[in-house]
């Protein structure tokens, strides 16, 4: 039988558990620090403004593309490479315009197209606005109009088109592909060689969010998590019967996603909506890791009332030992996956679970349960049987 | 749970064999979010306060017609804030009666007093609410009309928010990847107006050039325009090949607007361009018909949104019919604007929110991306519990395994949609899910080490392990009510599927793997060794 700990007895509730404090408060004072200095990088859906994401057929020059869209007057740029070298994307990012207000069809929402004509190269440009057709920007449903008054098959020819760009990242590579791509007739061949050009670049994606949804999205997360760290309270109030044992799993789990933010604000990573469903994430997971031993302190509490309180938390918690570091092991080995393979819009999210599962197996062995033993010692608080 | 071991084997497997079906073919029956099948995702506002206003705007010409009529004209009636009116100058002496006219035939408004000789209308809350919800109703019916004629499968037009945000609409065309196109579509408001040209004086209707500014309009006119024209601009491409705007002077007043349209289609003009043809209402036909037999040779400005598009000459009596041409349409600009002017005029401006646009291939890689790290986190989870549980594992492993399944099967049979996020909920799934099946086991294991036969230790490792699991399972959901409950979009795919996930959990891990663990004792029950 293969094993972690057998018949664990380490000493962790006594004088210890004072190192382990401390060790919390450590971490908990450098993740102040981060948020007080580094801030957050807020990502676009808190800060607002448009990011637009772009694939290119040649590695990008980031500094040619910081050149053309300074002359185009749209402020402050971020242009940031992502992805893997051979990607060839990078996102542009540019913030909230003052003043503008993103008007359907009118001045703010423009920012997007504003974006990618300042990316095309002259020559792209004028033949574009000479009516030819980008095939490396053109929707399917452009596509299929603008073939519509030349072609029968237009429908056809353009779902072809489209499928097989998709498959292929995006990005046609040369107008000599065209011929070659199944569904495409001879006919449609030889008219697109004509009136359409590959561009250099396609559109992976467009964001933008406005100034007022952003404000609306970080109160909402703050309720979001406020709203949660109650109910857990409620509940496990109630499960135990005790306040005090509510008030310490949820003093851990404020602990855990803290500390998680903090991570997030020292490594700079992106504060999307999806770091806040991480951090919530984390909630549900580190109660769950303080809900096991807390189960198992009340069951030896009712099996061994004689022994001193510090001594049923002690060997709850060795009890629990195996169970915690094997559940923590095999959840690790899923984030590392998805960090790893994720990509790079998961990545923030991983990271962040990460850090907050491993502060969570933690905290509920080290800090729920030595600030329990300390509670009790300090209010003189007595089990009530349930 | 003492039912007899071979039903449980039947329900267990009756639920694989359910999920399964419910699962297949697999391709159509999971949907993807737009973040992984790519297309548009936009939230806009209606601005109510224009409808308001509008309300306002019409009311103040009311209220000094009908206090007119009765020679209780005040000196003036001017919009105050978005919501009311004042009214100045009203002779003290017959405040009683404006007010007594104002509450019979204006019961929209709340009438205060709040100096003398003045008084001060303003909507009633009520009647203020009932104006911006139906402006935002009438938005989302031709915003629907709008998108439906683009031609696109399975749209989402929706609209969102409670209380002082129920002025929202999502909009979610999966599938379309132009973003502008779209906004443009169905963000414009699309008001049409017929106004007629008054050229200045001593110009020949056909001789006259707009100039390109209002000043020069002006002076054309000896300084001031007259009292019902006014000047409005036209955007042109200059001969260096530059915009260029023009200014017409146009009546206030526009005999024909949109609203006496009946249909409006794509066509060609007479040398075979792009243009937009309409169809007029029968009663506005008639008023077309006299409009134009009564102004043969004039020029009549077609506007889109208080902007000209053409000012063509009168040449013919035109009835019901007509076509709008020379507004440097494109094909597809053409269509849009037919597509616009049979949706109707939108009641308020938009104001786009949020947008978020996603083209096919970063879908199709995001769903790669998703798929492989799953698959990788579930082997390394597997292999994990095998080495560690042996046996046991295998039946730790088969839970998992069911537990995907009837995740997967809930989310294909609530039509539940699957996002990004959404999969890294299945990812954490997976490496969550095995916790329960390690409390179990761990258990187990305690009560062997004290000596206690396999049965035995069976039964009570998950007896005891039964609270431990519904607690911390119950208070992972609660985080992933609150997410799913006021979480938006993509946040809410991943609380979903965080919530499924824990739910199937529940019952895998204590229902499915205890049926295997028992039917292992009923096919072998002298065993006096578990492999775990």
């Amino acid at each position: 039988m293969l094993q972690v700990f057998t018949n664990a007895n380490f000493r962790m509730m006594y004088g210890t558990k004072w190192y382990f404090i401390a060790i919390s408060a450590c971490a908990i004072l450098v993740s102040a620090w981060a948020m007080a200095t580094h801030g957050f990088n807020l990502g676009i859906d808190f800060a607002g403004g448009t990011a637009v994401q772009v694939k290119f057929l040649e590695p990008p020059r980031v500094e040619e593309l910081r050149a053309a869209l300074e002359t185009s007057g749209l402020g402050d740029v971020n242009i940031q490479k992502i992805g893997n070298a051979d990607d060839n994307e990078v996102l542009i990012r540019v913030e909230q315009q003052r003043g503008v207000e993103a008007t359907a069809g009118g001045e703010g929402g423009e920012i997007s197209t504003r974006i990618l004509e300042a990316l095309k190269t002259p020559d792209e440009r004028s033949a574009t606005q000479a009516g030819k057709i980008d095939l490396n920007m053109a929707s399917r449903t452009t596509l299929q109009e603008w073939l519509g008054t030349r072609l029968p098959n237009a429908a056809e020819v353009a779902d072809a088109v489209v499928r097989y760009r998709t498959e292929h990242k995006g990005l046609l590579s040369s107008p000599a592909e065209i011929a070659a791509i199944p569904g495409v007739t001879p006919e449609a061949a030889s008219l697109l060689a004509s009136q359409s050009i590959v561009g250099r670049f396609a559109l992976r994606s467009v964001e933008f969010v406005g100034p007022t949804a952003g404000k609306e999205l970080l109160q909402n997360t703050a309720w979001l998590i406020l709203l949660s760290i109650l109910g857990i309270l409620i509940y496990v109030w109630f499960r135990f019967h005790k306040w005090m044992w509510g008030v310490t799993s949820v003093i851990a789990l404020m602990h855990d996603v803290f500390i998680a933010a903090g991570m997030i604000s020292l490594t700079g990573k992106e504060f999307s909506l999806t770091v806040v469903a991480a951090l919530l994430t984390i909630l549900g997971y580190s109660i769950n890791d303080t809900i096991v031993v807390f189960d198992r302190i009340r069951e030896n509490l009712r099996l061994y009332r004689e022994h001193e309180f510090e001594d049923i938390v002690n060997a709850s918690v060795n009890q629990t030992l195996s169970r915690t570091m094997l559940t923590s092991l095999s959840l690790l080995m899923a984030l590392v996956a998805l960090l790893m393979f994720g990509g790079d819009k998961l990545n923030p999210m991983s990271f962040c679970l990460l850090v907050g599962v491993a502060f969570g197996t933690y905290s509920s062995v080290f800090v729920a349960a030595a600030l329990l033993v300390v509670a009790y010692r300090r209010f003189g608080l007595k089990y009530v049987k349930s | 749970m003492n039912l007899d071991i071979r039903w449980r084997l039947l329900i267990t497997l009756a639920i694989v064999v359910v999920s399964c079906l419910v699962l297949y073919p697999p391709a159509g029956k999971i949907h993807l979010g737009l973040d992984l099948k790519g297309g548009i995702h936009m939230v806009m506002r209606v601005k109510t306060d224009d409808a308001v206003r509008a309300e306002i705007d019409l009311s103040q010409e009311r209220i000094r017609a009908a206090l007119g009529e009765k020679g209780l004209a005040p000196q003036r009636v001017a919009p105050d804030g978005i919501n009311a009116l004042l009214l100045d100058g009203v002779d003290p002496a017959r405040t009683g009666e404006v007010r007594d006219l104002l509450g019979r035939q204006f019961p929209q408004f709340q009438i205060s007093a709040p100096g003398p000789g003045s008084l001060r209308a303003q909507l009633k809350p009520a009647d203020e609410a009932g104006i911006r919800d139906s402006a935002v109703r009438q938005a989302l019916e031709t915003i629907r009309t709008r998108v439906d004629r683009f031609g696109v499968a399975e749209p989402t037009i929706q609209r969102q928010g409670t209380g002082a945000r129920a002025d929202r609409i999502l909009v979610q065309l999966p599938g379309v990847e132009d973003p502008e196109r779209v906004k443009d579509l169905i963000g414009s408001p699309a008001f049409l107006e017929w106004k007629l040209v008054k050229v200045p004086p001593g110009v020949v209707a056909d001789q006259f050039r707009p100039p390109d500014n209002a000043e020069a309009l002006a002076k054309m006119f000896g300084g001031t325009l007259p009292e019902d024209v006014e000047a409005l601009p036209q955007d042109l491409v200059g001969q260096d090949g530059k915009p260029l705007q023009v200014f017409w002077p146009v009546t206030k007043n526009s005999p024909i607007t949109g609203n006496d349209l009946k249909n409006a289609r794509r066509d060609q003009d007479r040398f075979g361009g792009p243009a937009v043809n309409f169809l007029l209402t029968a009663d506005a036909g008639r008023r077309f018909q006299d409009l134009t037999r009564k102004n043969q040779g004039q020029l009549l400005a077609i506007l889109l949104d208080r902007k000209i598009i053409s000012a063509p000459r009168i040449n013919a009596v035109i009835a019901d019919s007509g076509i709008i041409e020379g507004g440097n349409f494109t094909l597809e600009s053409s269509e849009d604007l037919a597509l616009k002017l049979r949706s109707g005029a939108l009641p308020a401006g938009m104001e786009v929110l949020e947008e978020r646009t996603v083209g096919p291939s970063l879908g199709a890689d995001s769903v790669r991306q998703g798929i492989v790290a799953s698959i990788i986190g579930s082997i390394l989870v597997v292999l994990f519990m095998l080495v560690y549980y042996r046996m046991s594992g295998a039946n730790a492993v088969f839970a998992l395994a069911c537990n995907v399944l009837i995740l997967l099967s809930a989310m294909a049979y609530f039509k539940s949609t699957l996002t990004l996020p959404g999969i890294a909920g299945i990812a954490l799934t997976i490496g969550m899910a095995v916790d329960a099946n390690v409390l179990v086991f761990e258990r187990i294991r305690e009560e062997m080490r004290n000596g206690r036969t396999v049965k035995a230790s069976i039964g009570a490792g998950f007896e005891k392990a039964l609270t431990t699991i519904v607690d911390s399972n119950l208070t992972t959901l609660i985080p992933a009510f609150f997410l799913y409950a006021k979480g938006t979009g993509p946040v809410r795919g991943f609380a979903l599927t965080l919530s499924v996930g824990i739910l199937a959990n529940l019952f895998t891990a204590v229902f499915v793997s205890r049926a295997l663990f028992d039917a292992l004792l009923t096919l072998r029950p002298r065993m006096d060794r578990l492999s775990i």
